[in-house]
């Protein structure tokens, strides 16, 4: 472990403190001043909401209402909100799957899952998603040249399969979270990202190194069956993509964060401190420019825990069934305000983060945040938990938008479009009626 | 594969018959389950429609199995497995081998997805952007490490000369691919040694060379696959191929230099080599890690370890129970092993292993960390699935449940997994209430259409363990009531396992002996040794190896044996090359 050790003394101060890192290069190093530029970042939360204190109440217009007891830490931010009713996530009411798979499948790809092995929570079993996800999709439009492409944030996501993929590179090609926070320090701030003599000496290193494991991919392609070598293709692109990250000479700088220390990340009882280091994590990266779209997952859909920290013992996936009115689901609520308390912070933080331009973080983000299903009980698919916020994709906020019965792949289309797609659907195409209206 | 589709092409009068026999087979796991994803598409309707089917599936009776003759073997052979990534598991133990390491960096690489329990799937096991940056950390510290010892392991003479080059690049290049290096692949590695070596020394060219191996597909996956083309429809697995296989299969890890000089002079191609060394393996220690590491997926040992259980129901569940019950039943599962190593030992051993942290069970008197083996009382418990904490893991976080245990029987142990609740069904448990039993509960709860058809046949397995509460401690009343404990399976393609039983220990003393235990267990096994779903092709090998297996009365060793012996697992269907 010596290693690890030297590198990170590159790093560090001989006091410990984080000191000024050299940022990467990216879009923004073309000459003279350019806008900020914008970013994505989806939130998603397992099981479905508490709706009678979920949504706001007394809307009396898009602009008039209150907001829920559930989402009372958001009112600082009512103006960079909106609401979506009636929105469905139409594509997860059929397909192979239980419903908590078939909405967390859907939720950023449109799409339905595809058949396989993956045992849900009833026995029924599924595949993944048969497409790319939202995020995904927004990376060459938003992170092309940054120094990771985009990042899967994960709080306790248990599951390693179709319940616990949010994103998806393309038709079953899951982008499973991480859940550790040291792990992603590592991914965005390590890596010979130095300038030091020895940093220099690691990327070359790297560089010969990753140049042989390519040329040893390229000849096993032509010694394997059709099948695999798409298999090592793939491997292959994902090699180049890691030569550039870790050989790249940097430029600029900005404040990087401290290193986590060692946490028992996957316990329970440490949710809330992985939250929050997961949440510094993101909008250092987002201040670096070190990538431009993110996803952060708070637990998976199977989701068999309790949340020790906010007095919840039982099992909180159970918890969802219970009927509207058992007086035990309302720790569910709880659990809705702890998880709206969450996105509160990161709102907070992106909003506090000024940019060169002067333009804050949130200015220049959209969060989109939903979760697998909307009333846990029935599990149902309809009047999805969807709120936005932040200016990134230029809707009219303040709002609570009320449609009828829209898919949500219209809303993911419009995000889309919004940052500049050109795509006239997304998702499975009988599940997109067109770009979800009254937005802008 | 031709012949596989002609043989389901179904005509429209054939349809209904087909279908029957299909869903029998889909139902009882017999004959090998089909995977969808993998069907031919000529296939594919005819599965979807067996799950149309299955969800009603509880209310049919079940038409009488089939008796499995030679007749009924597919012409076709067996599909080739795809490129199989190491799992962690695999990983680590290589490295350890290979390298001396004792770090074991695969704590800190992405999980595998889990199929139906197994993490060896190689269709699903792809790598990601997040593992390869694991594997890049890894290879740099693995190889530090290894050099800080002068070339011990890696490098097999001390001076800084070609010839000490080319003897390093043949030698640990060989045993880091699990066989001879190419000519290309020796030229390559040279180019890389030498061009290190010039700017700066013998060992950092070692080091970065043995970086750049341990980062190539050619270590992380296992290339099971033959391009070898035949007129026979079938082709073996060169010896190299099948040492990989075989020593990943029997020891979860790389094979040692004397599987791979066997390999190298031939003898894994014929059946007395390959038995010679499928037996010298078992005869090993490490087989005994490499049977302990599938029943551990099997019986889902991990999941022990995120059992969630209400405080306040249950004070004295804390982390460190968890991690006892988890060490516990691996102990259990070591001592089947070494005592006879059967099926029946499986479900019938008396063994309990406990420590001070176990002592709500087993009462006290006990060391605080050291696990001491117990003897279990033999009218309360018996086997595995009396094991407090596997009972814990099956069941809700402030009762036992009979729902759990009976599906856990039903698909785990027989392969007859219940058919999912209906779309739109409340799948909550009924809340626990003081003034009745958990069994009075369930069974209001089982009672209701369209539940009722399904809970029928879950729910009397689940309440035989009703012994046993939500921690897997053992009660004779609850809430004041006597415990009802009676049950059984009712309907199972094996007629023995149909009758009433009173409790777990007589349940587990019918599966002991029962012949579908045993076949479901047998094709659990050669989904883990081929790494992807059962397929029509793998018929005539499954039956093989149930049959060698019953008749070995449940031996696990013989198992694994017969599976190494297997067609399936000794060679496959041509494969497609690209252009």
């Amino acid at each position: 472990m010596s290693r690890r050790f030297s590198r990170r003394a590159i790093l560090r101060g001989a006091a410990g403190v984080a000191l000024a890192l050299p940022a990467l290069e990216s879009l923004r190093a073309h000459a003279g001043p350019v806008a900020a530029p914008r970013r994505f970042i989806a939130v998603y939360h397992a099981n479905g909401v508490f709706t009678p204190d979920w949504f706001p109440r007394n809307v009396s217009s898009e602009t008039s209402f209150d907001l829920s007891p559930t989402h009372a830490a958001l009112a600082p931010f009512r103006s960079r909100l909106l609401w979506t009713r009636g929105v469905d996530l139409s594509v997860a009411m059929s397909g192979p799957g239980e419903q908590h798979q078939r909405g967390l499948g859907a939720l950023l790809t449109g799409q339905r899952l595809g058949t396989g092995s993956f045992m849900g929570n009833d026995g029924s079993k599924a595949g993944w998603a048969q497409g790319v996800s939202l995020d995904q999709a927004l990376v060459p439009l938003l992170g092309a040249g940054t120094r990771v492409a985009s990042l899967q944030l994960g709080v306790h996501t248990i599951e390693r399969d179709v319940s616990g993929a949010l994103s998806y590179s393309g038709a079953a090609q899951p982008l499973l979270s991480v859940d550790d926070p040291r792990q992603v320090f590592h991914q965005l701030f390590l890596d010979g990202s130095g300038s030091s003599t020895a940093a220099d000496r690691l990327r070359q290193q790297r560089g010969s190194v990753l140049d042989a494991v390519q040329a040893q991919l390229s000849s096993l392609s032509k010694r394997v069956s059709r099948a695999d070598a798409q298999r090592l293709d793939r491997h292959l692109t994902l090699v180049r993509e890691l030569e550039v990250r870790v050989t790249r000479i940097p430029a600029g700088t900005c404040m990087t964060p401290s290193e986590p220390g060692a946490l028992a990340y996957d316990t329970e009882a440490a949710m809330p401190e992985v939250t929050s280091l997961m949440i510094d994590l993101l909008v250092a990266a987002f201040r670096c420019d070190l990538t431009r779209v993110a996803t952060l997952s708070i637990s998976d859909a199977k989701n068999h825990m309790a949340m020790p920290f906010i007095n919840v013992s039982s099992d909180v996936h159970n918890l969802s069934h219970y009927g509207d009115t058992d007086p035990l689901r309302a720790d569910l609520a709880k659990r809705d305000v702890w998880v709206t308390q969450q996105v509160a912070s990161l709102l907070t933080k992106l909003s506090q983060s000024v940019e060169a331009d002067g333009s804050t973080l949130l200015d220049d983000t959209l969060l989109f945040w939903g979760s697998d299903v909307s009333r846990g009980n029935v599990h149902a698919h309809d009047d999805m938990p969807f709120v936005l916020a932040g200016g990134g994709a230029g809707f009219r906020m303040g709002r609570v938008v009320q449609y009828n019965s829209k898919p949500h792949n219209d809303l993911l289309l419009a995000i889309l479009q919004a940052f500049g797609s050109t795509a006239t659907t997304f998702g499975e195409p009988t599940a997109c009626s067109g770009v979800l209206p009254n937005l802008f | 594969m031709p012949d596989a589709q002609a043989s389901f092409r179904l005509t429209a009068g054939q349809f209904a018959l087909d279908l029957h026999k299909v869903e029998a087979r889909v139902a009882s796991g017999r004959r090998g389950r089909r995977s969808i994803v993998n069907a031919p598409s000529a296939q594919r309707g005819v599965i979807v429609a067996v799950a149309l089917a299955l969800a009603v599936a509880c209310q049919k009776p079940k038409p009488a199995p089939e008796p499995l003759a030679e007749a009924t073997c597919a012409p076709t052979p067996s599909i080739a497995t795809p490129l199989r990534l190491l799992t962690r598991f695999e990983y680590g133990n290589t490295v350890r081998d290979l390298l001396g390491d004792a770090t074991g960096p695969q704590s800190a690489f992405p999980r595998e997805p889990v199929v139906r329990g197994l993490d060896d799937d190689a269709t699903v096991n792809q790598v990601s952007q997040e593992g390869l940056a694991r594997y890049l950390e890894a290879a740099e510290s693995l190889s530090s490490e290894v050099m800080q010892n002068r070339r011990s392991r890696v490098v097999p003479c001390l001076t800084d000369d070609q010839a000490c080059r080319d003897a390093f690049l043949s030698s640990f290049g060989q045993r880091a691919f699990r066989r001879p290096l190419t000519q290309d692949e020796v030229a390559l590695f040279a180019s890389l040694f030498d061009a290190v070596k010039a700017t700066h020394d013998f060992d950092t060219a070692a080091q970065w060379t043995v970086q750049a191996m341990l980062q190539s597909p050619q270590f992380l996956y296992r290339d099971e696959t033959s391009l070898a083309q035949s007129a026979t429809g079938r082709v073996a697995l060169d010896d190299f191929r099948l040492a990989t296989r075989l020593s990943y299969f029997l020891w979860g890890t790389t094979p040692d230099d004397a599987l791979l000089s066997a390999a190298a002079r031939g003898e894994l191609s014929t059946d007395e080599g390959l038995a010679r060394q499928a037996n010298r393996l078992l005869d090993d220690p490490r087989a005994l890690e490499g049977q302990l590491r599938f029943l551990s997926l099997w019986l889902n040992l991990d999941g022990v370890l995120t059992a969630e259980k209400d405080v306040h129901t249950y004070p004295a569940y804390t982390p460190a129970l968890a991690t006892a019950w988890r060490a516990s039943l691996e102990l259990f599962l070591r001592d089947v092993l070494r005592h006879g190593g059967t099926v029946e030992a499986l479900f019938t051993s008396s063994a309990l292993y406990a420590n001070g942290a176990m002592s709500p069970y087993v009462g006290g008197g006990l060391p605080a960390t050291e696990f001491q083996r117990v003897a279990m009382p033999p009218e309360q418990r018996a086997g595995v699935l009396t094991q407090p904490g596997l009972l814990a893991r099956l069941s809700g976080t402030d009762q036992s449940s009979p729902i759990r245990r009976g599906a856990f029987v039903l698909g785990t142990l027989l392969c007859a997994p219940p058919p999912p609740p209906p779309s739109g069904a409340s799948v909550a448990p009924p809340p626990v209430s003081p003034r009745s039993t958990t069994r009075q509960r369930f069974a209001a709860h089982g009672s209701v259409a369209p539940c009722s058809s399904c809970h029928a046949q879950i729910d009397p397995v689940g309440f035989t363990f009703e012994h046993y509460d939500g921690m897997g401690a053992w009660r004779d009343t609850e809430n004041g009531q006597p415990i009802d404990a009676t049950g059984g399976v009712r309907a199972a393609d094996d007629p023995s396992l149909v009758k009433p039983v009173n409790g777990a220990v007589e349940l587990s003393r019918l599966l002991a002996q029962s012949p579908q235990v045993k076949d479901c267990l047998a094709g659990e096994l050669l989904r883990y040794a081929l790494g992807r779903e059962l397929q029509e092709g793998d018929t005539c090998s499954l039956a093989g190896v149930r049959k060698r297996f019953v008749e070995a009365n449940g031996s696990f060793r013989a198992l694994m044996l017969a599976i190494a012996q297997s067609d399936a697992f000794r060679g496959h269907a041509p494969v497609e090359v690209a252009p």
